[in-house]
């Protein structure tokens, strides 16, 4: 048979192509990840990176003078609301250290700006572009104005691929802030979030705030996800079904923030 | 040689721009056409089964470095797509412009739907999803962009004609 084929092969130039970037594809794609990552990265530099910077840099243009306005009011909004926060804040402190709690962890904000939707992945992963100088890695909470987008997973130069809420690779240990009732956000292909894991006895509500715990490590507790909007008691299982209505607008993702450790 | 070589380089480089700057200017509900596909179809069917598979290895690599895990399989995809396309047209007559389009609705729908199965590990949930939602869409999509395609080169062929 293979004697047959590379005769075919030797007979067919065209056929000898096709077989051999075929087989150079295939290669390619089962490379392990550490070789793949850097060939990558240089394939987007070299071809993709200059079209898309051009293309993004068109489209902030055009969204500037939008952008601006909004943000301005918002910064004011928020300027209020900060003074608020800063002397609760301090408060908190004080009560905590009074109390001999332990000092919580700080987090430095890095900017990101929506690159584009990652290829094929429409629903459950973006690019988001950064300035390269940030130390950005895997699995860091990226998070918008409204609450949690989600984590990174591949760091391509200043492109960032953000693995969304709506991912089932994406799962976030959550709390109700209300009745602190934990339980984890899942993502259900094509449907809603999830609060799983909540057994029929403990208390949530429609209507409540659904919060990340911190107890999963990877996202910092009190990053707001979305609110109850039903509650359905199984006749079967151990666990409530939980739907959750999102904050974030999966589908109007703008300015985002990558959350970074202070202490790393 | 060289004047072929700049032509198809020139190819790959308005491709790209399309998919760049164009695809998610058009695209509805996040549903685009896909260029690379449709230059993959057309290359292999009005040229030679060499020049689609050349053009579906170099858009392959370009499209598939922004998923590094993933690098390689839309190449891969997008030649067997290539010949798959070329034996239907040696078996098939496909010269008339209705064949041609079908051609493309079909190659997109599958290759679409062969890239979930792969990248979703076989998630029969989230691939039928994805393929119902996208895939389906996205061939519909570049169809209509295939058929506006071939009017124009129609157009054009008429025109000279005439001229």
């Amino acid at each position: 048979m293979i004697a047959g084929l590379r005769k075919r092969v030797s007979e067919n130039k065209e056929f000898g192509l096709t077989f051999i970037l075929a087989a150079l594809s295939l290669i390619i794609l089962i490379l392990p990840l550490s070789i793949k990552r850097p060939l990558a990265k240089y394939t987007h530099t070299v071809t993709l990176a200059p079209f898309q910077g051009v293309a993004e840099n068109l489209k902030r243009l055009v969204h500037t003078n939008e952008t601006n306005r909004w943000l301005r009011k918002q910064l004011l909004e928020k300027e209020l609301a900060f003074a608020f926060a800063r002397e609760a804040l301090e408060q908190n402190a004080r009560l905590r250290d009074s109390l001999g709690f332990r000092k919580r962890k700080g987090y430095d904000l890095i900017p990101a700006e929506l690159e584009g939707i990652a290829p094929k992945r429409r629903d459950n992963a973006i690019v988001i572009s950064i300035k390269e100088s940030h130390e950005v890695t895997e699995d860091m909470a990226v998070v918008s104005l409204q609450g949690l987008v989600g984590k990174t997973t591949n760091v391509l130069g200043e492109n960032v691929t953000v693995e969304l809420l709506t991912s089932p690779n994406c799962r976030v240990a959550a709390r109700d802030q209300n009745t602190r009732t934990l339980g984890i956000i899942k993502w259900n292909p094509g449907r809603h979030l999830f609060l799983d894991n909540v057994p029929i006895r403990d208390s949530v509500a429609v209507g409540d705030t659904i919060i990340s715990s911190g107890l999963g490590g990877l996202f910092p507790s009190g990053l707001p996800i979305g609110v109850i909007e039903s509650i359905r008691i199984p006749e079967k299982g151990f666990f409530k079904k939980i739907i959750v209505r999102p904050f974030v607008n999966f589908n109007r993702l703008d300015e985002m923030f990558i959350l970074k450790d202070r202490d790393e | 040689m060289f004047g072929k070589v700049a032509v198809f380089a020139a190819l790959i480089i308005l491709a790209v721009i399309f998919q760049t700057f164009f695809a998610g200017l058009i695209s509805i509900e996040k549903v685009t056409p896909d260029i690379f596909v449709i230059l993959v179809v057309y290359l292999t069917l009005t040229r030679s089964l060499t020049h689609g598979v050349v053009f579906a290895f170099v858009s392959g690599i370009i499209e598939g470095s922004s998923d590094p895990r993933m690098f390689g399989l839309g190449a891969l995809l997008k030649i067997i797509l290539a010949l798959a396309v070329f034996f239907l047209s040696t078996r098939i007559r496909l010269e008339s412009s209705l064949a041609r389009i079908i051609v493309v609705f079909i190659a997109v729908a599958v290759h679409n739907a062969v890239y979930f199965m792969i990248a979703f590990s076989m998630d029969i949930q989230l691939v039928m999803y994805s393929t119902l939602k996208y895939a389906l869409l996205d061939a519909v999509y570049s169809t209509i962009i295939a058929v506006i395609l071939v009017y124009l080169s129609v157009r054009k062929l008429t025109l000279k004609f005439e001229a």
